[in-house]
Parts: C-alpha cells; sequence; structure tokens
C-alpha cells in the first residue's frame, strides 16, 4: 500500500481525454476590469457535459507581460473540436469581453494552420467602422464601442490539450477534506498550462455515466456519497465522511500529471483517509494516470 | 559579412538595383566584382567603383563610403541583411519585400518606396516620398515597417496601403495623403495638407501640426486600446520619444471627409 503523509494512494487512475485548447490574454485599463471581463467569459464553463466549454484562469498577467502593456490574464478554453471552441469562443468573448469596460482581447497560443477566428468574426459588430491593423504577421481587429474601442486579434492558435485529469480526496470531515483541497488547488495551479474549471477549482459532485432517467447523460456517482453509504455499494472507507474531486484541463499531458502530482502531495495529511481518482474504465480516454506511478519515488 | 567600400565617389549617379543580400549570397567575392551596374547610361562592372571583400554567402552585405550618388541600393530584397555605412541615395530599398536594411546617415528621396515587407531603419534624415507610391501607381508601401530617426521630407507615405512608417523627427507637407491604409507615426510634428485625401489608415502625430486639414473634423480626445499595442512596436523599433506617449490622451479627428471620414488623425494633446 502505498501512503504519503499518512494518506493511503489508493492503486487506481484517472482517465484523460484529448480536447482542443485555445488560451486568450485578455487585459483592461486595471486588475479590476481584468477580473470582471476574465470572471465573465469563463463561467459557465465547468463541464462539457453541460457547457459549451471548460474554462479557467491560467494565470494573472503583469503589464510587462502582455501585447499592450496593461494588466491581464490568461486564460484557457477547451472544447471537443474546433468548429466547437470557435463557436464557444465568439459567443463568449463577444458577450463577456467585447461588452467589459476597458477591454481586449489576444492569442496566447502560437499560430498553426490549425486557428479559429474569433476577431475576424467579432469584427462585424463595428458595422463597417471597424479597422484592421497588421502587425507582422497578426492582424488585429479595432471594433468602435461607446468608451472608445474594443481590440481583438483576428485568429487564434489552438493545440490539442488534456482534459479530465482528476483525483477524489476522502476526507474523515467536510471541512477537513475542503481544507485540503483548497490547499491542492493552489498546489495544482502552480503548474504553467493548467486550469481547474470548477468553481473554486473543486468538485463536490462527481458524476457517473448515464441515469435511472434515460434523459440524462451523468448523474450522481453514489458509490461516493456519504450519505448513501449503507443505502448502496459504497466505496467510501468507514471513516470517510466527505469527498471532494479536482478536475485539471491541461495543455499538454505532461503538464496535467505535474498539476495531480503536486496537489496529490498538497493533499495529503491528517484527516485525508485516502487519494483515489475518476476512471470510466479505460473506456473514455487514452490518457491514464496512474496515481502510483505520478508518486513513485514520494511514498 | 560581405564589405563593399566606395573607391571614388561617382560624379553621376550609379544604380545598383540588384544589388542585394539575398542575390549576392549566391555569389563569389570575384562574381559580385563583376557585376553590372550602371554609371549614368553606361552599364560598368561593379569592381570598377567598388572594392569587394569578405564572404557573401552570409547573406550579411555591409556597403561603405558616401552613397548618397548611388541609387537602389537593397531594391526588391527579399531577405538578409544590408548595411549602408553612410548616408544612402535615392530609392533605397523600394520594392523591398523582405529582410533588414539599415542606413547609418541620411537618405535620399523615394526610400522603402512600394515596399511590401521587411524592415528599413535611417539612423539619420530621409528624403521625399518616404514609401510613398511612384507616380502612376495606385499604391504606396505595401508592407513592413519603416523607422527614420530624423525628419524626413514631404509625401511621406504617400497612397501607402499597409504597414508603418515611424518618424522620430518631423514629417514634411502632404505626409499620409491619399493614404489607403496602414498607421504613419511622426513624433516630432507635422507640415500642411497631413493626410489629405485618405481613405482609411491611422496617422499619429505628437508635436507640433502645421495645420489640420480641410476635411478632417474633431472626434473625442480618448487613449485608443491600440496605442498600448503600438508603443509596444516602437518599443522593439528603439523608438525612444514615444516614450512620451505612455499615458497620452489622444485627439482624435476622422478624415479625410471626402472619402467618408475612415481615416484617423491623432494628435497627442498633452
Amino acid at each position: 500500500m502505498l501512503t504519503f503523509s499518512g494518506t493511503e494512494i489508493e492503486d487506481t487512475f484517472a482517465e484523460a481525454f484529448p480536447m482542443t485548447a485555445a488560451r486568450l490574454i485578455v487585459t483592461a485599463e486595471s486588475a479590476k476590469w481584468v477580473d470582471h471581463a476574465a470572471n465573465a467569459v469563463t463561467g459557465y464553463a465547468a463541464s462539457v457535459i453541460g457547457c459549451d466549454a471548460e474554462a479557467g484562469i491560467e494565470r494573472r498577467l503583469s503589464p510587462s507581460e502582455t501585447p499592450d502593456g496593461r494588466p491581464g490574464v490568461s486564460l484557457l478554453f477547451f472544447a471537443f473540436s474546433r468548429d466547437a471552441l470557435q463557436k464557444a469562443l465568439v459567443n463568449r468573448v463577444g458577450q463577456c469581453v467585447l461588452t467589459c469596460a476597458t477591454s481586449a482581447c489576444f492569442n496566447g497560443m502560437p499560430v498553426t494552420d490549425k486557428t479559429i477566428r474569433i476577431g475576424g468574426n467579432l469584427r462585424f459588430f463595428g458595422d463597417g467602422w471597424q479597422i484592421s491593423k497588421l502587425h507582422g504577421d497578426r492582424r488585429y481587429w479595432r471594433i468602435p464601442t461607446m468608451d472608445g474601442e474594443f481590440l481583438c486579434e483576428d485568429v487564434f492558435g489552438t493545440m490539442k490539450g488534456v482534459a479530465g485529469g482528476n483525483f477524489l480526496i476522502l476526507g474523515t470531515s467536510q471541512s477537513v477534506a475542503l481544507a485540503a483541497a483548497e490547499v491542492a488547488v493552489e498546489a495544482c495551479r502552480s503548474v504553467p498550462g493548467v486550469i481547474l474549471p470548477f468553481p473554486g477549482g473543486i468538485v463536490r459532485s462527481g458524476s457517473k455515466i448515464g441515469s435511472k432517467y434515460k434523459k440524462l447523460t451523468a448523474s450522481t456517482n453514489e458509490a461516493y456519497c456519504p450519505t448513501l453509504r449503507g443505502a448502496v455499494a459504497s466505496v467510501l472507507p468507514d471513516s470517510v465522511n466527505a469527498v471532494y474531486e479536482l478536475v485539471i484541463d491541461g495543455v499538454d499531458l505532461p503538464a496535467v500529471e505535474e498539476a495531480m502530482r503536486r496537489g496529490i502531495r498538497a493533499a495529503c495529511g491528517p484527516g485525508i483517509v485516502q487519494i483515489s481518482a475518476g476512471n470510466y474504465g479505460g473506456k473514455l480516454g487514452p490518457y491514464h494516470l496512474h496515481l502510483h506511478n505520478l508518486l513513485s519515488g514520494i511514498g | 559579412m560581405l564589405h563593399i567600400t566606395l573607391k571614388q565617389a561617382p560624379v553621376v549617379p550609379l544604380e545598383m538595383d540588384g544589388v542585394t543580400p539575398d542575390r549576392l549570397c549566391q555569389c563569389t567575392v570575384t562574381d559580385v566584382a563583376k557585376l553590372p551596374i550602371f554609371y549614368g547610361n553606361r552599364r560598368v562592372e561593379l569592381g570598377e567603383f567598388f572594392d569587394v571583400s569578405g564572404d557573401p554567402t552570409c547573406g550579411e552585405v555591409s556597403v561603405h563610403g558616401d552613397c548618397s550618388r548611388i541609387k537602389l541600393l537593397g531594391a526588391k530584397m527579399t531577405s538578409g541583411r544590408l548595411m549602408i555605412d553612410g548616408n544612402a541615395g535615392w530609392h533605397v530599398g523600394a520594392g523591398m519585400a523582405g529582410g533588414e536594411l539599415v542606413i547609418r546617415g541620411n537618405a535620399g528621396d523615394w526610400i522603402g518606396a512600394e515596399m511590401r515587407g521587411g524592415i528599413i531603419r535611417v539612423e539619420g534624415n530621409a528624403g521625399n516620398q518616404l514609401g510613398a507610391a511612384y507616380r502612376g501607381s495606385w499604391h504606396g508601401m505595401r508592407g513592413g515597417v519603416i523607422h527614420v530617426r530624423g525628419n524626413v521630407g514631404d509625401e511621406a507615405g504617400l497612397l501607402m496601403r499597409r504597414g508603418m512608417i515611424v518618424v522620430d523627427g518631423r514629417v514634411g507637407d502632404f505626409a499620409g495623403a491619399s493614404m489607403i491604409a496602414g498607421t504613419l507615426v511622426a513624433l516630432g510634428g507635422a507640415g500642411r495638407a497631413l493626410g489629405a485625401g485618405m481613405k482609411r489608415g491611422t496617422l499619429l502625430v505628437d508635436g507640433k501640426l502645421a495645420e489640420l486639414s480641410p476635411g478632417f473634423r474633431f472626434s473625442c480626445d480618448y487613449r485608443p486600446a491600440y496605442l498600448g499595442l503600438l508603443l509596444q512596436e516602437l518599443r522593439q523599433l528603439t523608438c525612444e520619444p514615444a516614450e512620451a506617449l505612455e499615458n497620452a490622451i489622444l485627439r482624435c479627428y476622422r478624415g479625410d471627409a471626402v472619402h467618408g471620414s475612415n481615416g484617423e488623425l491623432w494628435v497627442c494633446s498633452r
């Protein structure tokens, strides 16, 4: 049995799958308006089970790190295809960034042949008054707005990312498990190129595929619900009274692996009985992230 | 690097079109010395006026001496680096499509005329028709960047279609006239008829503006989001006077009214 800081690491794996990823750099006149834009555009983007994309804040950017020298934020978005990602981002940037005071939006990924057009679609909002600016081989659109102009890059690069990295924190109480999860979220977020798309980076409603109700594609994972122990075939050890899950999407597999590694290490400790992971028997995704392999050498 | 050194100043202009790093890199030193150039209306070998030494294959060429009577240096170059270690004559970098051209001294007229790409840096002043369209042509500069640290003459950016012209000093009369698109930055003021007849594009002026063209109307005072992006690019060009625009509010005019007022003139109102 592998343990770390007194916490058992279950011999199981997280199952991750490829998704198309894009990185947006959103800037504004102040950090306050950057936050408004970032929170709005990454809202309602927890899981592609019910949202058009999975999204989150990768990291805050200082003025020296942004294309226009203003405060900014790096955002990652994931969807099942480039078409789906373009549709989601044109809607999201159009409704949440274009509308946000003083904002601008730039591509944060290398432009290859696999691109999506965001500014090039949003420019029509300018109703003919939009202005194109070409800097090197990158085109920007300036769209007149009531506070000046919205600046948005024409095309954005995409890449094949990895979504669905995850682990479960099984604690003796809700407060202990939540505290451990919060620490783990911070550790995961220290890795460049990853996001945790759920509220606060934490999921309390782990799901299984399907439901007794035919219309539902996903439903609560009763085997991990402490309140159903005794009524269903629970997998929870006796002392466990709360479980939280961290879901991690990243620009590549090493980033997701490193985030899981740091998160698990941070979560382990007193009151955390076990670390587990969610999978679908290996049938869903090609990436199997075995917890023991991730943590080998630290047990 | 290949060194081409002027032996004697020509009495009438030399025309050196075709002497570009991308073409010379396929030659030997002997081949370069035998390249045909025009001395007035007489065809001569390059070696008659220049000493040639160094390695032509590396794509870097340095021309030494006062080249103010030498035309078309670097015209239509597509890659590599050409450095003129002194003054340069007319049409230098005209039709250029790529690479870097540096003029250490002053430059003549038609520098970068109708260029399509690459970058031209002029350490001194430049003459008239910088990045302009030739007479009878529909389009001037169509891409790339020209940066002049000194002043430039009249008709800079005439019929400019794309790209960017940055002048640390003053631009003369009719800068950006009939401009179709692109960006022209003049950080030491501008002469008369700035942007006259422009269709689209952006003119940014810091310093004294001789007069506002009659087809321009005031729109607002603001700080464009695009200015941040532009300043980052100017920083990459090491354009020091642009730092004064860091927190500037710009007075924006739209024009020319005869072409729908799609062009914009920004005047720094510090």
